[in-house]
């Protein structure tokens, strides 16, 4: 009722003071930009237009654009700065860094209204904890060990209680959230070509191996790269990227690659934490401190044995992240199946060879797993003698049984100081449509 | 088989009756010394002892007993009630007692003293290591030098002290002293010039002193940088030095101790350093209380080191003008001096007085009281007891009645851990009850097997060790060995008394399992193996072993099968084509995987295949090959750890049939619990860094024939010994330990020899008659 009656009252206006333009297409291009019953900074706020809502350009008077909507249905008047004639792209605005140098478009919250997903939301808390508040608050919320004076920051009894509040961009954010979304295609698996990978472990120096779409793989797998080797691959069982996904993917991956909802609940608010080697800080982004992502259905996982036998499992998938929680470091491979419930007729594969997400039930439950060894003699270095590879073990997995390999696994044993070895890197290609993909590498992860 | 184990035990027993007598050794008692001894030429030593409230002096020769005996008063002692630092020197003026003060005792007994002066800086005098870091040489225009090194800093000063008549002494300070700090050492040379090396901070400089001038000239630098080394005046006014560690900071860990094998001579001529034959023992030493080992030389010319950690004294013998080129073991001391001060009292005998040695209870570290003077026979390439036969993993190898014996290693616990690798060679001759030494192996060797080629050549192979941190030792890590190791080949001549180093990197962790037609047959830890043509040199490879194995028994039997067996091995196997292979007839095969646990499977390679055995009940911690195949194995087998009610492990002996396919389990002797040495003392978990309660071993010189059952108290040991019966299929009780004369037990792991001689068994040196302890 009241935004007819704004509409009725402003194109009445228009008569008056503005001029009218012919319908003209155009995209609001802030993150959300207030839409008024008047052309005034103190018109009332009749809803708030996200960016890239596309909008019909009614009228010009002065730095007011009357705007109609269509998702929203609505009418009124936004700032004409707030509109552009092209959609914004995540490209523009999604990122800090534009080669290499600061973009000045970058902006947390039109990235997430562009591309939802829990990480963005994350990103989004974090811009408003540095837009509203001040710079004294801020210092409050992370404190260096010793204050200016030399004094020790106050005990965990005397720190003062983060300050928060609404902010109704922020709610909204969170509100789609909650109501559930599938997560941006940004957040799908980077599936890495095998020829991108080589040119990847060429340039890289010791140090992690960045791929494309920046994502990182251990520098352990250089050597596997320059030993192994993978069996030509023609068009097969996976036929698209979006037929699989790696076993490391997290929640929101899933979501994306899947098409399956997630959904936010939101445990608590941000708290005070210490870690063991950093000065205390306020964890959270913004008003969120604990929270819990659910999948709307179960995501499936196929595992297969080095004998061939074939099992299909899902996993109710969640993420939980305790924010008071310090990341501890684990010993041994990073990854573990996470599915748990088998599917009936399946059978129960222990301590599986390979195993991945899929978009459907694979119907094979016995493949064939052949093995090729490359003995790997110690190399020269000290350093890589102890952390050095023994033994690399090439194993191509048929599923459809029609002699093309579906799934490349190299398992490469590590050196244990010891005299003996043990699974040292673990790297999983997927053939996919006669191209190979790195899909998986995972590695032993050493505490010290 | 059993008429040839009577025969090498009959052989044994006449090498004990045909034993000469040992050397003449006699202990010289005396009171702790106070500071170091001085010798005075070839007869005369110069002692400080603390006596009820004086210090005394003591000059006393040796040949004639003839003790002289001066009195000083007792320096005032610290807060801690202890003595001030003293150093000894000796020239024409009398005798040099320094500490705070410095005292001069004159021919007469007079006695001249002066104190420092009070510095008026807190780094002047007093600052100076209550003597613990100064040197003092008695020169010959009758002054004192004494060089003195500061607390913190890392440049000494030095100072020439003079008689003034009657009771004075005057101090003059020596302008333009070069750099010298800690582990600086100095010797007068036969000219009367002091030669000085320089210790921290330049441990590779030189400088010559000379006194008539007060001047220091650098002389050429040392091949290698070291501190403490032990140094000694040569008889053509030159200078050794010898041992200890090289400079701390810098250089690599094998670096910084390659100076304590090496040696190395000043050339008084050309001033440059040359040098010498590598010592075949270590002479570092890592102490409490001993900074350094000691040199000195024989009146023919001969050098002669001692004081390192082992008790061995080594001779470098001169022989026309040049020296021999290898060093001897001349001696052995009833128990180590480290940093003793030996004085050479003719060609062929020597003193060895003061040192750091263990306390009764085996602890670190007290100064011996009395001297030890030992003497020997020739240069000592002919001894009466075996260096190498006490070192453990050395090399044994025999053939008839010879036993081919070198390198091994030693451990001390002393302030700190050390390992010690020996580089000595020797032929035990059983038939003539004699040790021969032989050239030194090419380096030391930690660990290592020996073969014999044919009559007259041996081929050793040594494993290489790395010292670093993360390289597990027997159960210590890789800093207690003094340098990482060379895994070398190399074959001994025995005509030509010469060793031919067949290196090839490849094989530096490789043992040696055996000789296969003329040809060594050498298998990594990781299971590659190789035949190697000791005399074309042309290394060829074998199929690799699937697992990966550490310690165990590698044996080529008579028919060409090579066995490897117990010890640790991976468990696991994946079975695969060999990457490489191509065409369809390329064939799976298993690659072991896994960690090492105690192995249950052993192998074999015949006809270019390895096969494993199906797995035993146990985990083997010792395994025997026996000649035809079948393998007997003595495991632990871990209780199991989710079991609701708690079971205790138990010891196992198995042994396989020929084809490996199928284990029995033997009885174990009577009266041993199969839960021996439970709980907690086991060698289940990790077999060789483990003193393990129960041992099956073989003789090493009667291989595949004569097996017993060792077992050892909690200490590790050695207290009964059984015999394996294969007739009869049981064990028999031969012997039970006593003590030895010195009340020291022989550990159960240190059983390189046993030889049963009508009622005893002896172990150990069979030679040295320390052995002959356990009885019946």
């Amino acid at each position: 009722m009241n935004r007819n009656f704004a509409a009725a009252a402003a194109a009445v206006l228009a008569l008056f003071t503005g001029h009218a333009v012919a319908a003209e297409k155009q995209w609001v291009q802030g993150s959300w930009v207030n839409l008024r019953a008047a052309a005034a900074a103190n018109g009332a706020i009749v809803d708030r237009l996200i960016v890239n809502t596309e909008v019909s350009l009614l009228l010009k008077q002065g730095d007011w654009c009357e705007v109609t909507a269509k998702t929203p249905e609505v009418r009124g008047f936004v700032t004409c700065s707030m509109l552009g004639t092209q959609a914004v792209s995540l490209a523009e605005v999604g990122s800090p860094m534009l080669a290499d140098k600061p973009n000045p478009r970058y902006s947390a919250p039109r990235a997430f209204w562009l591309a939802p997903s829990m990480v963005r939301l994350q990103v989004a808390g974090d811009h408003f904890w540095n837009a509203m508040l001040t710079e004294a608050q801020r210092a409050k919320e992370h404190p260096q060990q010793f204050d200016d004076k030399g004094n020790p920051v106050p005990d965990a009894d005397k720190r003062p209680p983060p300050v928060r509040y609404a902010i109704p961009e922020f709610e909204a954010m969170k509100d789609l959230l909650k109501r559930g979304v599938v997560a941006a295609p940004e957040r799908r698996p980077v599936l890495v070509r095998w020829a991108e990978l080589q040119q990847a472990v060429a340039n890289s120096v010791n140090e992690s191996i960045q791929l494309p779409g920046g994502r990182w793989v251990p520098d352990a797998v250089g050597p596997m790269v320059r030993n192994a080797r993978l069996n030509a691959a023609r068009p097969s069982f996976f036929q698209r990227e979006a037929d699989l996904a790696p076993a490391a993917s997290g929640i929101e991956e899933l979501s994306a690659q899947f098409g399956i909802v997630e959904r936010l609940k939101v445990l608590g608010g941000p708290k005070w934490v210490h870690p063991r080697h950093n000065d205390p800080y306020v964890a959270g982004n913004w008003d969120i401190g604990s929270f819990e992502i659910t999948l709307d259905k179960p995501v499936l996982e196929y595992a297969v044995g080095r004998k061939g036998l074939a099992g299909l499992r899902e996993w109710a998938a969640s993420w939980r992240v305790d924010v008071t929680q310090e990341e501890s470091c684990s010993e041994g491979m990073n990854l573990t199946p996470r599915a748990v419930r088998s599917l009936p007729d399946y059978p129960q594969v222990k301590d599986p060879l390979v195993w991945l997400h899929v978009a459907k039930p694979v119907p094979f439950k016995k493949v064939r797993v052949t093995t090729a060894a490359r003995k790997l003699p110690p190399a020269p270095k000290e350093q890589e003698q102890r952390n050095g590879y023994t033994t690399l073990f090439m194993h191509d997995v048929d599923i459809d049984g029609d002699g093309v390999p579906d799934i490349a696994v190299w398992e490469g044993m590590q050196r244990d100081g010891k005299g003996g070895d043990t699974l040292g890197v673990r790297v999983v290609f997927a053939n996919i449509a006669g191209e190979w993909f790195l899909v998986d590498a995972d590695y032993l992860v050493e505490c010290s | 088989m059993h008429m040839m184990i009577r025969s090498l035990l009959l052989l044994a027993l006449c090498g004990f009756a045909l034993l000469p007598q040992a050397p003449r050794a006699a202990n010289i008692d005396h009171p702790v010394p106070l500071a170091e001894p001085v010798a005075v030429g070839h007869d005369e030593m110069v002692f400080l002892f603390q006596a009820d409230s004086e210090l005394r002096v003591e000059r006393r020769h040796w040949s004639s007993g003839k003790v002289v005996t001066f009195r000083l008063p007792l320096p005032p002692r610290d807060a801690q009630w202890r003595l001030p630092r003293h150093l000894v020197a000796v020239n024409d003026s009398g005798v040099w007692v320094v500490s705070h003060k410095v005292s001069l005792v004159r021919p007469n007994g007079k006695v001249a003293q002066v104190e420092f002066p009070v510095p008026s800086t807190s780094r002047g005098l007093t600052a100076y290591e209550e003597g613990a870091q100064d040197i003092a040489i008695g020169l010959a225009d009758g002054d004192l030098l004494l060089l003195r090194k500061v607390r913190g800093e890392t440049r000494g000063a030095a100072f020439r002290i003079r008689w003034q008549g009657l009771d004075r002494l005057s101090i003059q300070r020596i302008e333009g002293t070069p750099q010298f700090s800690a582990g600086a050492a100095a010797a007068r040379l036969r000219d009367g010039r002091v030669l000085m090396l320089a210790g921290y901070g330049a441990a590779d400089q030189a400088w010559l002193f000379d006194p008539s001038r007060d001047r220091w000239v650098q002389t050429g630098s040392l091949r290698l940088g070291r501190m403490h080394g032990a140094l000694a005046a040569t008889a053509d006014g030159g200078a050794f030095v010898a041992g200890n560690g090289g400079q701390l900071q810098g250089s690599t860990k094998d670096a910084q101790e390659a100076a304590s094998h090496a040696a190395e001579i000043w050339n008084p001529r050309s001033g440059q350093w040359l040098p010498l034959p590598p010592l075949p023992l270590s002479l570092r030493v890592t102490t409490y209380l001993a900074e350094g080992p000691s040199a000195t030389v024989l009146p023919d010319g001969s050098l002669l080191v001692a004081g390192g950690m082992h008790p061995h004294v080594l001779l470098l013998r001169a022989r026309n003008g040049t020296y021999a080129p290898a060093w001897q073991v001349a001696a052995t001391l009833s128990k180590p001096r480290m940093g003793g001060i030996m004085q050479a009292l003719g060609n062929q005998e020597l003193v060895v007085s003061r040192g750091a040695q263990s306390t009764n209870d085996d602890r670190c570290c007290r100064y011996a009281a009395g001297s030890e003077r030992v003497a020997w026979r020739g240069d000592g390439e002919q001894r009466p007891s075996s260096v190498g036969l006490v070192r453990r993993d050395g090399a044994v190898a025999q053939r008839v009645d010879r036993v081919f014996v070198a390198g091994g290693w030693e451990s001390f616990y002393f302030s700190t851990g050390a390992i010690q690798a020996s580089a000595v060679a020797e032929l035990v001759d059983q038939r003539a009850g004699t040790v021969q030494a032989l050239p030194p192996l090419p380096h030391p060797m930690f660990t290592g097997k020996a073969q014999w080629l044919d009559d007259d050549r041996i081929i050793v192979k040594a494993i290489a060790h790395r010292a670093l941190y993360e390289q597990p030792f027997y159960g210590m890590d890789g800093r207690s060995l003094e340098f990482g190791s060379r895994g070398f080949l190399a074959v001994l001549d025995l005509k030509r008394n010469t060793w031919t180093v067949l290196d090839d990197e490849k094989l530096a962790w490789a043992e040696l399992a055996g000789v296969l037609r003329g040809e060594a047959v050498l298998i990594n830890p990781d299971g590659a193996a190789w035949l190697m043509d000791p005399t074309s040199r042309q290394v060829r490879g074998l199929p690799p072993a699937i697992f990966a194995r550490r310690g165990g028994t590698l044996r080529v039997l008579p028919d060409g099968r090579v066995v490897v067996a117990g010890g640790e091995a991976q468990s696991e196997s994946i079975l695969a084509v060999d990457a490489d292979c191509q065409g369809a007839s390329c064939q799976e095969r298993p690659y072991g995987t896994g960690p090492l646990k105690p192995a249950r499977r052993y192998e074999v390679l015949r006809d270019g295949q390895w096969a494993a055995s199906t797995p035993s009940q146990a985990g083997s911690t010792s395994a025997i090959v026996l000649q035809d195949g079948r393998v007997m194995a003595l495991g632990w087998i871990e209780p199991p750890t989710n079991a609701k009610t708690p079971k205790a492990g138990r010891w196992l002996i198995e042994e396989s049939d020929v084809s490996g396919r199928q284990w029995r389990a033997l009885p174990l002797p009577e009266g041993v619990s199969s839960a021996e040495g439970a709980p907690g003392s086991s060698c289940g978990r990790s077999a060789p860094e483990t003193v393990c309660r129960l041992l099956l071993v073989e003789h090493p010189s009667v291989p595949s024939g004569a097996i017993f059952l060792l077992r050892a108290g909690a200490d590790g040991a050695l207290e009964d010994v059984w015999s394996w019966g294969e007739d009869t299929g049981g064990w028999k009780a031969v012997a039970r330990q006593s003590r030895t004369g010195a009340g020291s037990p022989l550990a159960a792991d240190r059983v390189p020899l046993l030889v049963l001689v009508g009622k005893t068994l002896y172990g150990a040196d069979l030679l040295s008659r320390q052995a002959r302890h356990w009885v019946q």
